[in-house]
């Protein structure tokens, strides 16, 4: 898709077509569906706000990838989270998005999946959830991903590291 | 199946919809099109809530009863008007010893500086008309302003549930001396007929926002359910 390199300009689509990234990125990070509404929509006042014009898409993508992890974490420490309930809103948020969809056998058969994968995604540490996310979602290379979350290389293969060997322990037998 | 094709295929599935996609940009477009308010106008009304509470500070010093328990003799300025004796310490009893007698140092008189709870300045409503509802307030100063019927004493207190009205964006802020929420007070439901609400605290303080940053009505009921200790 060719879209202007300029913030102010091909705005809409832009956001149409980078939302389901932003919007991903913060679930990974939040785990909940209205912090994940309230986090796409700053990263995108601050998209048109920056007023860049890119280098190329890739900047761009880069640019709003970091923009949405800096967010999420600045959104996840914040006061009101402390007295947030606890996240299982990730599997309601789940369950919601393909229960009228899906027969009931295929839904379950989701949900038990979902809640090996994800659910074991999502009970590593925030940092590692956005790492793995990064690496096996966006497919991203570990310098890549350094650059975005602002640390080393080795720091990213450390953590990439350390969270499969947390995935294995907690989905027996899987295949990385 | 590959971690790496489940868990693409499983994210896969965590997609906004297409309502949540027009809310995100209903959203976005709200907030660029709200306006700062220019830098004096901030500064005239920082500015005036010091000057306010100036003025309530002044007028509660200069309210004082001369005599022995007033508060330059509490300084120092005439300890030989203090009785240093067993009774002293009644003396300075707000509602007990001798020197409670029609001059007590601690009946100030705040007047009505408005009802229920209080809000920061960002009114949406627009009109700046003064809400006829004992949930909104319209002070200087914030913490002056709640009284014992605010609704968010209550909450503090009974931990369970929580009638609030609101506009937009507004801040409560809990009284000196009430007590902070529970530690393991978490918020269960926050309903509003108007639509969807955001609901933020902490221990001293809670906010509701509407997510697209549209503005409500007056008396925009939020009822909050909230699980206490």
């Amino acid at each position: 898709m060719e879209l202007s390199l300029k913030t102010a300009e091909s705005f809409d689509e832009v956001m149409r077509f980078y939302a389901p990234t932003v919007y991903r990125i913060a679930f990974t990070r939040l785990g909940n569906a209205a912090d994940c509404e309230d986090v796409s929509q700053d990263v995108f006042v601050r998209y048109f706000k920056a007023n860049i014009t890119f280098d190329s898409e890739e900047h761009r993508k880069a640019w709003l990838i970091r923009c949405a992890v800096n967010c999420a974490n600045s959104y996840a420490s914040s006061a009101h989270n402390r007295h947030k309930s606890d996240s299982e809103d990730w599997e309601k948020l789940a369950e919601s998005e393909t229960l009228s969809d899906n027969s009931t056998e295929e839904y379950f058969e989701n949900t038990e999946r979902r809640q090996t994968v994800l659910g074991a995604v999502m009970k590593l540490p925030p940092k590692y959830r956005t790492v793995i996310h990064l690496f096996y979602f966006e497919d991203l290379p570990t310098a890549k991903i350094a650059e975005i979350i602002k640390t080393r290389e080795s720091t990213v293969r450390s953590q990439l590291s350390r969270a499969r060997e947390m995935l294995k322990n907690l989905l027996e037998g899987a295949d990385f | 199946m590959r971690f790496e094709e489940q868990y693409k295929k499983e994210i896969n599935e965590i997609s906004p919809s297409e309502e949540q996609l027009e809310r995100i940009r209903t959203g976005v477009m709200r907030k660029l099109q709200k306006k700062k308010k220019p830098l004096y106008l901030r500064i005239a009304a920082i500015s005036g809530a010091s000057a306010a509470a100036l003025v309530i500070v002044a007028a509660a010093v200069f309210a004082l009863p001369r005599g022995k328990n007033n508060m330059s003799n509490l300084l120092g300025n005439s300890p030989n008007n203090v009785e240093m004796n067993g009774n002293a310490a009644a003396d300075f009893e707000p509602n007990g010893g001798a020197a409670s007698e029609g001059n007590n140092i601690f009946d100030f008189d705040f007047g009505n500086l408005g009802d229920g709870l209080s809000h920061n300045s960002t009114d949406k409503s627009g009109d700046g008309a003064e809400p006829d509802n004992p949930g909104i307030g319209n002070s200087a100063s914030q913490s002056a302003s709640q009284t014992a019927d605010s609704p968010f004493l209550e909450w503090l207190s009974d931990g369970k549930q929580c009638t609030l009205t609101t506009a937009s964006e507004r801040r409560f802020y809990a009284p000196a001396g009430a007590a902070p929420l529970p530690e393991n007070a978490k918020l269960v439901k926050a309903s509003t007929p108007d639509g969807d609400v955001r609901v933020h605290f902490d221990d001293r303080e809670l906010w509701v926002i509407f997510p697209d940053g549209r503005p409500a009505e007056h008396y925009t009921i939020i009822m909050i359910d909230i699980i206490g200790s």
